[in-house]
């Protein structure tokens, strides 16, 4: 009789347990909330600037580096300050901001520009080098981040890591910097993950942690 | 029906007929139970039953078995791929370090990885998470991964991403009761799709959250398709199994940088030859302050992340 018993208790477990394995395979498909389609320009490694030496390399649109082209070869212009000694921008012919180093303490076009041939720059050392050949001047006062780039620490590369199976590519600084407001720009994010279940309560949810912290 | 005897006595008509719906029940539930099994019929023959372990396959067993694969995804897909069983080169071991004072959060690189590495597109699968934690904390539990504003970076926050830190002692590798997946000689921690029973032990192991399971048959359309194809690497999954970042393989075995690496806007990543003391990778752990994340559970992990000026 006690074996009968048993023999209940096991088929019955069974039968729940398949049951059970059953439905979740068939009954209770799992609902997944819907994503956007990727986004393939991810992918894509183009910088957030085209550096002069890549317009040029590329032979781009050039126009913005012919200065002689509005100005005068043998009239060198003469900077416009206002009262607080910063130069006044409204002159130029195209807009940029103008915001380099701290405290603005490189917004002088002359510390970088050379005044009496403006198509060339000017090394701290006064060398002229024309603009295609930035990098070096970057150099000039960001010596260690210099360092960096030329060893590929600071900066985009692409290409091979295997010097031996093929060529490793490197940016220039402006292919990221704009020289006249060197600040990284800020970008819109790409899409954030899906969540992992079916989202509860409202949609601003999960910034609530940053809120208390 | 005449009466059945067994050798513990007799047994009656009602006895025997109880018995027998029981076993029918029992039987019904089991083929109930088994079903689901026909389901993947399509995904597996004998051949891929019955094979070795990749550790046991010849070179021309793994010839027959990429050609098996690019059949199958050029069927399926449409497209023809170029799948390679790449292996570690000598004197290689890969790190990769990432400097959290330029990464702004973009994530730009996970969606990159999930063009690379033909993961499921929906259910979305992931590598790389980014989470945002706030200034002057390390504390992931005050992160979060699905911060959203106009642009990034947002004051106040800075931009970590997370990804498989390929350890040198992972967790994930010794939980697998099936060695599915194990620790290459270039340092990747590397799955055999094929050999993974899908028990998820690792993906519970790794205390990164590197380790994604796959529900259900992941989704990719023709487009999505990245033909450049690894064993080990970004060859189309089946479902019921686990995947995770594995150095993009299909490149770096190759030479080549990994895709996120190529992809991100700020140069924030950096990846490379450890053993190679020019490497970047080797002049930032020379020069940089660099750690790594949850060093308490002694997973020595090869991503290492610093801050510069
Ligand atoms: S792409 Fe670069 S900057 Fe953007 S989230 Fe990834 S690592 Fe950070």
């Amino acid at each position: 009789m006690n074996s009968g018993r048993a023999g209940v208790i096991f088929v019955v477990g069974f039968l729940v347990l398949a049951v059970t394995l059953a439905m979740d395979w068939w009954a209770f498909p799992y609902e997944i909330s819907e994503v956007a389609p990727a986004d393939s320009s991810a992918a894509g490694i183009s910088t957030v600037r085209t550096s002069a030496a890549e317009l040029v390399r590329l032979d781009g649109d050039t126009s913005m580096l012919a200065c002689y082209s509005c100005h005068e070869a043998d009239d060198p212009p003469e900077l416009q300050l206002d009262a607080d000694g910063r130069i006044l921008m409204e002159e130029h012919s195209f807009d940029f901001e103008l915001r380099h180093g701290a405290s603005h303490r490189n917004e002088n076009c002359f510390q970088c520009h050379e005044q009496s041939n403006l198509e060339m720059l000017r090394k701290v050392d006064g060398t002229l080098i024309p603009i295609t050949e930035g990098n070096v001047l970057c150099g000039g006062c960001h010596g260690t981040t210099y360092r960096d780039w030329e060893s590929g620490l600071h900066g985009r590369v692409s290409g091979y890591w295997n010097a031996d199976l093929g060529p490793q590519r490197k940016e220039d600084c402006t292919a990221c910097h704009n020289a006249h407001s060197p600040a990284f720009p800020s970008l819109k994010p790409w899409r954030a993950p899906q969540p992992f279940r079916p989202q509860r309560g409202e949609a601003g949810d999960s910034t609530e942690v940053h809120e208390d912290a | 029906m005449p009466e059945s005897r067994s050798s513990s006595g007799t047994m009656n008509r009602r006895s025997f007929l109880r018995k027998s719906a029981y076993a029918a029940t029992g039987m019904a539930a089991i083929a109930a139970s088994l079903a689901p099994l026909r389901d993947y019929d399509d995904d597996i023959s004998l051949d891929d039953f019955l094979r070795k372990h990749y550790k046991e396959i010849e070179p021309e067993e793994m010839e027959v078995m990429l050609a098996k694969i690019t059949q199958e995804v050029e069927h399926e897909y449409g497209v023809r791929p170029h799948v390679r069983d790449l292996k570690p080169m000598a004197g290689v071991e890969f790190v990769t370090a990432l400097n959290l004072t330029r990464c702004i959060g973009c994530r730009k690189c996970v969606h990159a990885c999930v063009a690379e590495n033909n993961q499921s597109r929906n259910p979305e699968i992931q590598y790389i998470r980014v989470l945002e934690m706030p200034n002057g904390t390390f504390d992931v539990e005050q992160s979060s991964h699905d911060y959203d504003p106009e642009t990034v970076p947002r004051e106040g926050f800075y931009y970590m991403p997370v990804q498989c830190q390929q350890c040198r002692q992972p967790p994930c590798v010794k939980v697998c009761p099936v060695e599915a997946t194990w620790q290459d000689a270039d340092g990747i921690t590397v799955i055999d799709y094929d050999w993974c029973i899908g028990c998820r032990y690792c993906e519970a192991a790794c205390p990164y959250w590197a380790r994604r399971f796959n529900f259900s048959k992941p989704s990719l359309s023709a487009e999505d398709i990245n033909p450049d194809m690894a064993y080990l690497g970004n060859r189309p999954r089946p479902r019921g199994v686990v995947e995770k970042c594995h150095s993009c393989i299909q490149r770096t075995r190759a030479g080549r940088y990994p895709a996120c690496l190529e992809a991100c806007p700020t140069g924030a990543r950096k990846f490379g030859n450890i053993l190679d003391p020019n490497s970047e990778v080797s002049q930032i752990l020379r020069d940089k302050r660099v750690f790594v994340l949850k060093e308490e559970h002694g997973t020595r992990p090869r991503f290492f992340y610093y801050f510069d000026v």
